[in-house]
């Protein structure tokens, strides 16, 4: 109660929680990523403390290990050190490190943390107003405590929580570590997926308003090129511009002599680093960026390098993690004064004292910095698509609309698709099969009774694509629904989803659905020490969730 | 008198040599599984696991089949691990004709009958029996107070008939039963006129017509009576009633009995509860341990397999004992629909009613495989077939 995170969290402060979320995250949960971006890496440093503290270590010896990748272990041992695995396997093989906290539970079952992948347990109740592919989830969060426990104790560890409005798009969902204190993003993965609903149980229903919907959709795709095209123009220009004031400073410095006070270092403003930022609005980190990204490094900028004349607006570049410039630049902007900008030190070139060049001589034309086009959230979230940096969740509901989630997967480039709910889609599980796609299922119900004639398809879509070998995840899809998750992939089964496969479903598979597999959804070395400790084994009705813990740190322990 | 003696005889031959000709005898079918459970707590295993069928009912079970009998009847070898458990009985289902069971704009129509609601043709029905539920009660619905007559009724693969037409009377006290536009309008009005109908049903000159009669057979005890009563106001008002009235009831979809649990205890009252699901409160999900501690009956009142397993799994994961939760979804519900001599267990004499697992049924992650209502398979789920 004590504990000031959690107060927050209950008094709903959501810019206190992202910004505890955000920031003292020590940045040790390094989560997958399509690509490595060391950048980020820097984004949370390690508390200066944390090396000199020797890491504690827990051990879990268990009656049986299911570590999900490999087969089961009897009597086993998981040992954590600090947030991670760094061993798993039977107790003779195993050796547990001197000091270590021994958790004993010979006639457990132990299993890495649930993964939810369709939570919805940190949504806000009054809904969240997202409406187009750029918003985020992550801005509109409740974490409160109470969630946050009824997850854990079923064993929940990780949970990805989208919009689930009616809305055709539904922004950027966000990944959630839980732990000790809460809910806290994964970092790197403010967003995993952008999402978009193409079923129509509560929005437009009619044949031709789907249609409707859909072309405005392919229109958004196809209004990429011009979009991007402007940051390619701007980019040029931006090339342009540095080689004008380049000679322009040339110039000065010719006539004078040597150049003016405030003008020997003076680069042309923006530079190039911009350029190659803007230029490439696909960009690392623009697309994951998002909101974030917005404040750019004009934050981070001195103040006085802010131009504040409207006619040569300060560049707001989104990609703060990766300043890389695309193009040579004769000196970081960020830490040189603008030549436009006042600056009593520095004499303006354009006044007679500060260019006393030969009257006889024109001087060139001082060159305007050219303005930076505006940057759209939604539209880098669609380039993030095509780019593979962030998946396309579709919730989809009928074979038809599975169809036309995957032509415009194919049409528009989205490297990573993912599939969620597809209750009615029995007749598309071939082409999902074909297509490669993963689908998040919330379980095993079949549509209603008075929706099945005979000859239907009376197994539930979850078993459908496991008899294909798709790969499924099993989201809860509702707050009291995630306290029962087991149950829920229990069902499955009794409904032909293999066991193993409903195990992966609730751990694996849905880990890497989400981009996670590195950090969690097995009980691996090197991954984060989430483990779930039962009285039986998971799927039985018996089984009671006895220990859960988060990055090596027990947060629920049965009474 | 010679010659009637004669054709008796001549009979009596004909007879004789009928019953040794196995195709003039009615077909008798002997399947055989893993595990056969007769009712909850009581299995068969083994070489004993096995039950023959004739006429739609048990005839016998175990080591009660004659070797003759294992000899000449049909044999159904079920697959390894076949598991075979009584037929689910769903206590309370509208199945598609929620519209055609319920008089609402009279609340006194004990004598309706459910069973003249029944569409043999019904789309739901063959749903519940893939689900597991071999006998489903048609039950009025809660639009009146004095909702009518249940009907058990089943499905035998074609079609669907009425099993038997006279089940529970059932009264309704939740907020449904009662109406704006007439009496009662109220919890309070409801209760008046239970207490004055049963006052009246009584009385040898107010008490006339098939209405009262209904009432006079649930006093005495020759039929059920099932009240609707949900939430912990109209629990309490139920077992109120039945105190005063000197009744019995079936307490039907009790939703909020975990604050009416200790005035249950002792009495003859039972429970059927609503169904448990993922959203189903923690209380709710605890009562089902709680009444079993208090020595309660109780059933669940849910109309699919799928409902009813949910329900025990859900009991079982908070405290339930898996003997009771399976006893919740067969013996007493249909003991609590006045079938209790017909369905629910796998006797000598009782109906053909099971279902096939390749597990325990009360674990969820166990497939059903195939229902069988009288004897006859009915349905097989896909995917399974051997």
């Amino acid at each position: 109660m004590t504990d000031p995170a959690r107060r927050r969290g209950r008094c709903g402060v959501l810019p206190a929680v992202l910004f505890a979320a955000l920031v003292s995250f020590d940045g040790r949960l390094r989560a997958q990523d399509p690509e490595p971006e060391p950048e980020r890496e820097t984004e949370a440093p390690v508390p200066a403390e944390a090396p000199a503290k020797p890491e504690p270590v827990v051990a879990i010896r268990a009656g049986t290990l299911h570590p999900v990748n490999g087969p089961e272990i009897k009597d086993g041992v998981i040992v954590i050190r600090g947030e991670r695995i760094v061993a798993v396997g039977p107790a003779s093989a195993v050796e547990i490190p001197a000091g270590a906290e021994v958790l004993e539970y010979p006639q457990a079952h132990a299993y890495p943390g649930l993964v939810d992948p369709l939570s919805q347990a940190f949504a806000p109740r009054s809904g969240d107003g997202i409406a187009d592919a750029g918003g985020e989830m992550a801005l509109a969060l409740d974490a409160s405590d109470e969630r946050s426990r009824a997850l854990v104790s079923s064993g929940v560890t990780t949970a990805y929580v989208a919009s689930r409005s009616a809305n055709v798009w539904r922004g950027q969902g966000v990944l959630l570590h839980l732990g000790r204190d809460g809910p806290t993003p994964f970092q790197g993965h403010a967003g995993a997926g952008v999402h978009l609903k193409l079923s129509a149980q509560d929005g437009p229903s009619h044949a031709l308003a789907r249609i409707e919907r859909l072309a405005g959709l392919g229109t958004e795709f196809e209004q990429l090129e011009a979009y991007e095209k402007t940051f390619t123009e701007h980019a040029t220009k931006l090339a342009d511009y540095e080689k004008k004031f380049t000679a322009w400073i040339e110039w000065h410095k010719q006539k004078n002599g040597k150049p003016a006070s405030g003008e020997a270092q003076a680069t042309p403003r923006g530079g190039a680093a911009d350029a190659g930022a803007q230029g490439a609005p696909r960009g690392e980190g623009a697309p994951r960026g998002g909101r974030s990204g917005r404040r750019g490094p004009g934050g981070e900028r001195p103040p006085g390098g802010e131009n504040p004349a409207p006619q040569n607006p300060a560049p707001q570049n989104p990609t703060p993690q990766n300043p890389t410039p695309a193009t040579p630049t004769p000196t970081n902007p960020a830490q040189t004064p603008n030549p436009q900008a006042p600056n009593p030190q520095a004499p303006n070139p354009q006044t007679p004292a500060a260019t006393p060049a030969p009257a006889e001589e024109k001087p060139p034309e001082r060159p305007q910095y050219p303005p930076q086009p505006p940057r759209d959230p939604a539209k880098d979230a669609l380039i993030a698509l095509r780019d593979g940096k962030l998946a396309l969740f579709v919730e989809v509901d009928r074979a038809e609309e599975v169809t036309r989630a995957l032509e415009l997967a194919r049409q528009h480039g989205v490297k990573r698709l993912v599939l969620e709910l597809a209750t009615r889609a029995a007749d598309a599980v071939a082409a999902i099969a074909e297509a490669g796609v993963p689908v998040v299922v919330a379980g095993s119900e079949l549509p209603p009774i008075q929706e099945l004639g005979e000859g239907v398809e009376r197994r539930p879509i979850a078993a459908l694509l496991a008899e294909r070998l798709v790969p499924i995840a099993i989201g809860s899809a509702s707050v009291e629904r995630a306290r029962h998750l087991p149950s829920i992939a229990a069902e499955a089964v009794g409904a032909g989803v293999p066991e193993d496969v409903a195990l992966r479903a609730l751990t694996l598979d849905a880990a890497e659905l989400l981009g996670v597999a590195r950090d969690c959804g097995s009980l691996e070395p090197g991954k984060l020490g989430d483990v779930v400790l039962t009285s039986a084994p998971l799927l039985a009705s018996e089984s009671r969730v006895l220990r859960v813990l988060s990055a090596g740190r027990t947060i629920h322990e049965a009474r | 008198m010679t010659r009637t003696r004669l054709v008796w005889a001549i009979a009596a031959a004909a007879s004789a040599v009928s019953a040794q000709d196995p195709a003039a005898t009615p077909a008798t079918t002997v399947v055989e599984a893993t595990r056969v459970v007769l009712a909850a707590g009581e299995a068969l295993d083994g070489d004993q696991a096995r039950i023959a069928l004739r006429d739609g009912k048990v005839v016998a079970v175990g080591r009660e089949i004659a070797p003759e009998t294992l000899a000449r009847a049909q044999r159904v070898r079920l697959p390894a691990g076949a598991v075979v458990v009584p037929g689910f009985v769903a206590l309370r289902d509208q199945l598609d004709s929620a519209a055609d069971l319920a008089e609402s704009i009279d609340a006194f129509t004990p004598e309706l009958r459910a069973a003249e609601a029944f569409d043999p043709f019904d789309r739901v029905l063959p749903w519940r029996a893939r689900s597991g539920v071999t006998a489903t009660v048609l039950a009025p619905n809660s639009l009146n107070t004095f909702a009518g007559i249940a009907s058990l009724v089943k499905w035998d693969g074609e079609r669907g008939s009425v099993a038997a037409a006279d089940g529970y009377l059932l009264l309704a006290l939740v907020e449904s039963s009662l109406s704006r536009e007439r009496y009662p309008t109220s919890r309070m009005g409801a209760a008046d006129l239970v207490r004055g109908a049963f006052a009246e049903a009584a009385d040898p000159l107010l008490g006339i017509g098939p209405e009262y009669a209904v009432l006079r057979e649930v006093k005495d005890g020759g039929r059920r009576v099932a009240i609707h009563a949900s939430t912990h106001a109209e629990l309490t008002g139920a077992i109120d009633l039945a105190r005063e009235l000197g009744l019995s009831p079936v307490l039907l979809d009790a939703a909020e009995i975990e604050n009416c649990i200790e005035r249950l205890k002792g009495t003859s009252l039972s429970v059927a509860l609503r169904p448990l699901d993922w959203g189903s409160r923690t209380a709710a999900l605890q009562a089902p341990a709680q009444l079993a501690a208090a020595g309660v009956r109780f059933s669940f009142a849910g109309a699919t397999g799928h409902a009813l397993r949910r329900s025990a799994s859900l009991a079982c994961k908070h405290g339930l004992d898996r003997r009771t939760a399976l006893d919740a979804i067969t013996r007493v519900p249909a003991e609590q629909a006045g079938f209790g001599d017909r369905i629910g267990m796998l006797r000598v004499g009782r109906d053909a009613d099971f279902v096939v697992f390749d597990g325990d049924p009360i674990d969820l992650t166990t497939r059903l495989l195939e229902t069988w209502v009288d004897g006859r398979r009915v349905a097989t789920t896909p995917g399974t077939s051997r």
